[in-house]
């Protein structure tokens, strides 16, 4: 429960929360999983991850994953680039309460990251520079 | 004993006291500059006013905990299916789904904004909208038609607080994404405290007796100043983005549960 309680941030920076996905997703059970990606979308609300796993049994399973929205992952350092149909990743993300292969890895869970095939791990939480009094520039 | 004891203590106290004084005081925030809010402000991520332990929530807890409700308030909010707090589920109803503006005072409690003053008037910049707070001297509107964003005046206390008082709102809003429900006859007020240069609390009260009991005095939420480098844009809500976003990723992950 207090895992819970940290403060899940469905949606950050500029926009505000209304889809919800706490009450979708098992945020007290993250899995990860490692496939190829079919599709990256790059759009609000949520940016989207699509990509085939293998199952136990071999067989290839669509998971479709959301993440945060284009304006928060652009903070954390994500571009539209970042990720393309072929990627070889791993995502550690909250499943849909359903059992249907969709899932959300994203800030603030505390467990959504994505590590590339070269080892480099990805996430989407806001660097602490973006804050005026913790900006290294000491912009403004 | 006892007086040399503490005699050979405030030496100590005073080094302590002279080597970490500057580090404190090298932390703390500039002071606020007089009556100027201007900037884009947000939540701080690990804000411990954000996120009480047993509450689930999204973006900010919304208003907080509202007074005992009317009979026609609870009807209100008996017919809104949220996506967070107490009464979340997936069968979430919330009208922002739908590209409904969100409004004020819910903007409040779960964006980042603007803050840009012009003579006459404080102008808040949303990612979806936008709310001119009047200061020119006149008066609240005795028959307001009733809108999504209100109609606002502002005042100075003092220095370092602004007072917004508002009317005229629809009452298709929610007051925060618990689902908290008013009616076109809110009046809201907000006070708004620089508290430093980096700093911005505010508190608000919703009075609407058509609702609530009682006034509903909001729990304060605090904001940080970003820096002026901070790209703040225009996001609005696209009903076919939404849409696309829906029925690719909700849907499915309700799998068996939709209706």
């Amino acid at each position: 429960m207090t895992a819970l309680a940290v403060g899940f941030l469905g949606l950050g920076g500029q926009a505000f929360a209304h889809h919800g996905a706490p009450a979708l997703y098992d945020v007290a059970h993250p899995i990860s999983i490692k496939g190829t990606v079919t599709e990256f979308v790059w759009m609000n609300p949520h940016c989207q991850i699509y990509m085939d796993v293998k199952d136990d049994k071999g067989e290839v399973v669509h998971w479709s994953i959301e993440s945060n929205a284009p304006g928060q992952m652009t903070r954390a350092g994500w571009t539209r680039r970042t990720l393309k149909a072929g990627d070889e990743i791993t995502v550690t993300l909250i499943p849909a309460r359903s059992g249907e292969p969709v899932g959300f890895s994203g800030w603030a869970l505390g467990h959504g990251k994505i590590v590339l095939a070269n080892g480099q791990t990805l996430t989407t939480e806001e660097k602490p520079d973006q804050y005026q009094g913790t900006d290294p520039r000491g912009a403004r | 004993m006892r007086i040399r004891g503490l005699s050979s203590i405030v030496p100590i106290a005073i080094i302590v006291a002279s080597t970490l004084g500057p580090v404190l005081l090298a932390q703390k925030a500039a002071p606020a500059p007089k009556r100027d809010l201007s900037g884009v402000w947000s939540f701080l991520p690990g804000d411990p006013s954000l996120s009480p332990v047993g509450s689930l929530t999204g973006v900010g807890r919304g208003p907080g905990d509202s007074p005992p409700m009317t009979a026609w308030g609870q009807m209100r909010y008996d017919a809104n299916k949220p996506g967070y707090g107490p009464k979340m589920t997936p069968e979430n109803n919330d009208p922002s789904l739908q590209c409904d503006p969100a409004g004020i005072p819910r903007l409040l409690f779960g964006a980042t904004f603007e803050i840009a003053q012009v003579p006459g008037k404080t102008v808040m910049f949303f990612g979806t909208a936008w709310r001119p707070i009047w200061t020119d001297g006149r008066v609240l509107p005795n028959d307001p038609d009733p809108t999504w964003m209100g109609t606002s005046i502002g005042r100075w206390e003092g220095d370092y607080t602004f007072v917004v008082n508002s009317v005229g709102f629809n009452d298709r809003t929610w007051l925060g994404q618990e689902g908290q429900p008013h009616s076109d006859e809110m009046r809201l007020e907000e006070r708004w405290e620089r508290v430093d240069r980096d700093t911005l609390h505010l508190n608000a009260t919703i009075d609407d007796p058509k609702t609530y009991t009682k006034p509903y005095k909001t729990i304060q939420i605090n904001y940080k100043l970003r820096p002026s480098t901070y790209e703040f844009t225009p996001t609005p809500c696209v009903w076919s983005d939404e849409n696309a976003f829906l029925n690719r990723i909700r849907k499915p992950a309700l799998g068996s549960q939709k209706k």
